[in-house]
């Protein structure tokens, strides 16, 4: 009982079916066919016009001039063609040519550019090439094809050859632009290096100023300077040597002369200067003082005779006041040998004697009185005797004293110029030392001055070159565009394809009645014939009783198939129609059945 | 394939059970009774029919030539096989919704069995809420089975023959009743059918029964007829209908299913 309603569909069964249902599925099948015919007979037509542009390969070969426009051409096209694409210039073109008279009235802006923009058409055409540089097979763009679509044959050629004008155009302006931007861009670089140079040079310039001993072409001289210096440093040290010894040997002499000539008396006796007379009074005073007491007159006597010297010595020497002084100073060296005599007479009489013993007491106040003697006397160090020659007149003396003097002078003068040297050899030494830094400092100087020069000439050369691709864009020898194929109003409409909407219709038609069919039958869960019937009750059918026809059904049924008949005619005649006025005449048709079938 | 064997199957079943009921001995006697018996129907009047007309409303005349009436007298024959072998006397004729040929199918038949010698056909038209049958035959007839259930007289008063066809009576209802359904719960459609039956067991009550899923009138009057048979139109009724009715009729019994309208057409070149 439980038979499924969807059954297997036989051929047999659809054919059954279709006749049952035979209305709706030619209904369905003539409107949809009526609708493909009035869709192919009514579309309004499309004419296409299309300009084609050559890429043309530069001239000159490229060993020769070498552009510096380097993009693709088909890369260089999409450029331009948005170039050509904006929306002032399309504008532009509505304008003039008057564009979608009706769209405008209604549309956007956006709308009208975007129809626009649809209607216009960029197509490369390319060519399998085998690249000359690498050798590989490419596929290379030698031309494109720039294409306007219009309701109206004349403003499509008319707008076609507006876009392909603009496309020329602006691919001239725009490698001239890219090539007069190179030679800018490096005409500029080279300034700027060029004033980079010129930094480098003053720099260079100041250091070699500031560091001129150190630099290190100076080293080897200064190298040999300082050997040089060297050696004169160490002559002048012998010489200097020398010198001193002399002065030495000079100053031994001199000491061993007396300034003045010793003066005798008659009897040969050496008369004695007054100084010599004070010294020797002064010896016997302190001798006197030492034995005996103050008011000794011996001491009174030598008292008087040392005050009558000093009186007369004051008075020769009151020009010089050195001789007072030297007089003390020799004194006070005197005094101090004489304590020192006596203090070891004294501490050999305290190992010898009692306390009480003469000699003792007589040493004790010996000591006593010297030291005495020796604290009043000033402490200052006594100077050499100095005398001036004109007071010596000794002439050995004055010979010797002549030769000290001058021996002194030429130390002195050896002495300054031994500073001198040592600072020079010091200089030099410095030089030398410092040189490897400043060699360092310099090779990077140098090297970047190098560099710098070398990048500016490079860039000089390109922009040379440069320059020249620029002549090369400006007279027009670089690759360019040409228009081979401008743009002429069409002959034929590039849509719609009415055959194929025909076509496409008629079997869109047939789909659509088989879907129609499917549905109405899937969708209809009534019997289906005796077996289904008998499958469905288990009972078999006792009879089949056939439709019965009547005469007014007939009669209905010859109208319907005359009414039929003539659709069918009239439909058959607007096929033919439709074949002669919109596919290609029917004598033409025959002729072409004719010679197909040899006829 | 499956179903086609299943089919066979069935009817192969069908087969062997027919002849064992046949050999039954009293169900031969009631044959041979009813064949010989004469026709005792009271009428009130035979009424003439317009066989032209009724070509046009497909009504088949048993003389026409024609490839219904070949499936009718295919009909005929196995439907007088099963009421002579299991005494069946009384066979509705139903329907799963109207306009499926149960009518006409009913008229046909039963001018078909009428046809047969000896065979007195009574034709009831118990739809009593679209009675069809007199406006389908063009019956000029003055009361109908309305005007019995309304005021109970003698059934003879509402029985015509028909002219031409001598063991054809038609009972028909002229015009709808109101309240069809408690018309048929009274007692009176028991006593109509028991009265049509047992008057002659050799008559055969053809009923026209008003369709089994449109109202409850043909779930009332089938326990009281002997059998039913289900008329089908094909690519009309549907199949979840036809089983709907089975489920209703329950344990009436259904002689068989009559396929209208069918396409596969049972007279070939013959």
């Amino acid at each position: 009982m439980n038979v499924p309603i969807d059954k297997l569909a036989s051929a047999r069964e659809y054919l059954m079916a279709a006749r049952h249902r035979r209305t709706p599925l030619i209904a369905t099948f003539a409107a949809g066919l009526l609708m493909a015919i009035l869709l192919a007979l009514l579309l309004p037509p499309h004419w296409r016009s299309a300009g084609t542009i050559l890429i043309e390969q530069q001239e000159m070969p490229q060993e020769l001039v070498r552009s510096t426009v380097t993009s693709f051409a088909d890369e260089r096209v999409q450029v331009i063609s948005k170039r050509v694409m904006t929306t002032e210039t399309l504008l532009n073109i509505i304008r003039r040519y008057d564009l979608y008279p009706e769209e405008r009235a209604k549309d956007t802006r956006e709308a009208l550019l975007k129809q626009m923009r649809k209607d216009i058409g960029l197509k490369m055409i390319s060519a399998d090439v085998i690249d000359p540089r690498s050798g590989h097979p490419t596929a290379a763009t030698i031309a494109f094809e720039v294409s306007y679509t219009s309701r109206n044959p004349d403003l499509a050629a008319k707008v076609a050859n507006e876009l392909t004008t603009l496309y020329l155009n602006e691919n001239l302006n725009n490698r001239t632009q890219l090539a007069r931007d190179a030679a800018t861009f490096l005409e500029s670089e080279g300034d700027r290096l060029n004033h980079r140079i010129g930094e480098l040079e003053a720099d260079l310039a100041r250091f070699k100023d500031k560091h001129f001993h150190q630099l290190p072409e100076l080293t080897q001289l200064n190298m040999q300077l300082l050997d040089h210096t060297d050696e004169d440093l160490r002559s002048q040290e012998a010489r200097k040597s020398s010198l001193q010894q002399q002065r030495v040997y000079l100053e031994a002499q001199l000491a061993q002369l007396k300034p003045n000539s010793t003066v005798f008396s008659e009897t040969g006796e050496r008369i004695l200067s007054s100084s010599d007379r004070l010294k020797m009074a002064r010896s016997q005073l302190d001798s006197a003082r030492a034995m005996y007491g103050p008011d000794h007159p011996d001491i009174a006597r030598l008292q008087r005779q040392v005050a009558g010297l000093e009186k007369e010595l004051a008075g020769s020497a009151s020009k010089t006041s050195t001789e007072s002084v030297t007089s003390t100073g020799t004194d006070t060296g005197d005094l101090r040998r004489k304590l020192d005599s006596a203090q070891a007479s004294l501490a050999e009489a305290v190992g010898r004697y009692g306390p009480e013993h003469p000699d003792r007491v007589r040493l004790q106040r010996e000591v006593e009185s010297l030291q005495a003697q020796l604290s009043a006397a000033p402490t200052s160090t006594p100077e050499p005797p100095k005398l001036t020659p004109k007071e010596a007149d000794n002439p050995a003396y004055v010979q010797i004293q002549a030769q000290l003097s001058a021996t002194l002078s030429d130390l002195a003068a050896l002495e300054e110029q031994l500073a001198k040297v040592r600072a020079r050899s010091l200089e030099y030494q410095k030089n030398v030392s410092l040189a490897p830094q400043v060699e360092q400092q310099y090779r990077e100087l140098l090297r970047d001055y190098d560099n710098t020069r070398l990048k500016y000439t490079e860039i000089r050369s390109k922009q040379s070159e440069a320059k020249t691709a620029q002549n090369l864009e400006a007279d027009r020898k670089g690759e360019r565009f040409t228009l081979i194929d401008p743009p002429l109003p069409p002959e034929e409409p590039v849509s719609p394809n009415r055959r194929l909407i025909f076509i496409a219709g008629v079997v869109l038609s047939l789909g659509l009645t088989f879907a129609v069919l499917w549905l109405l039958e899937s969708s209809d869960s009534s019997i289906r014939g005796r077996l289904d019937l008998l499958m469905l009750t288990g009972i078999p059918p006792l009879a089949l009783v056939p439709h019965i026809g009547t005469e007014g059904e007939r009669r209905a049924g010859r109208r319907r198939r005359q009414f039929a008949l003539g659709t069918v005619t009239a439909t058959a005649f607007v096929a033919v129609a439709f074949v002669h006025f919109f596919y290609r005449p029917l004598d033409v048709l025959w002729f072409t059945f004719a010679r197909r079938f040899g006829l | 394939m499956d179903r086609i064997q299943r089919a066979l199957d069935l009817a192969k079943v069908q087969r062997t059970r027919a002849p064992l009921q046949g050999e039954d001995p009293r169900a031969e006697r009631d044959a041979l009774n009813r064949e010989f018996s004469l026709s005792t129907v009271e009428f009130a009047a035979r009424l003439p029919l317009d066989w032209v007309a009724l070509r046009e409303r497909r009504v088949i005349a048993p003389t026409d030539v024609h490839a219904a009436g070949h499936a009718y007298r295919m009909l005929r024959t196995q439907l007088l096989q099963r009421a002579r072998a299991d005494s069946l006397n009384t066979i509705g004729v139903v329907s799963a919704i109207n306009g499926e040929g149960k009518t006409l199918t009913a008229i046909n038949l039963a001018l078909s069995l009428a046809a047969e010698p000896n065979q007195t056909v009574l034709l009831v038209d118990l739809d009593l809420r679209r009675p069809a049958v007199a406006a389908t035959l063009g019956l000029a007839a003055e009361r109908g089975l309305e005007s019995w259930f309304a005021a109970e007289g003698p059934i003879k008063n509402v029985c015509y023959g028909i002219e031409g066809v001598e063991r054809l009576f038609v009972l028909p209802t002229l015009a709808p009743i109101a309240g069809s359904s408690e018309a048929l719960a009274n007692i009176n459609t028991r006593r109509l059918i028991g009265d049509l039956k047992d008057r002659d067991p050799g008559r055969l009550l053809i009923v026209d029964l008003p369709p089994v899923l449109l109202s409850d009138d043909a779930l009332m009057i089938a326990p009281l007829l002997d059998a039913v048979v289900l008329v089908v139109h094909e690519r009309r009724t549907r199949r979840e209908d036809v089983v709907r009715v089975i489920e209703l009729l329950g344990n009436t019994r259904i002689l068989g299913t009559v396929l209208n309208r069918s396409l596969e057409s049972e007279l070939r070149a013959y």
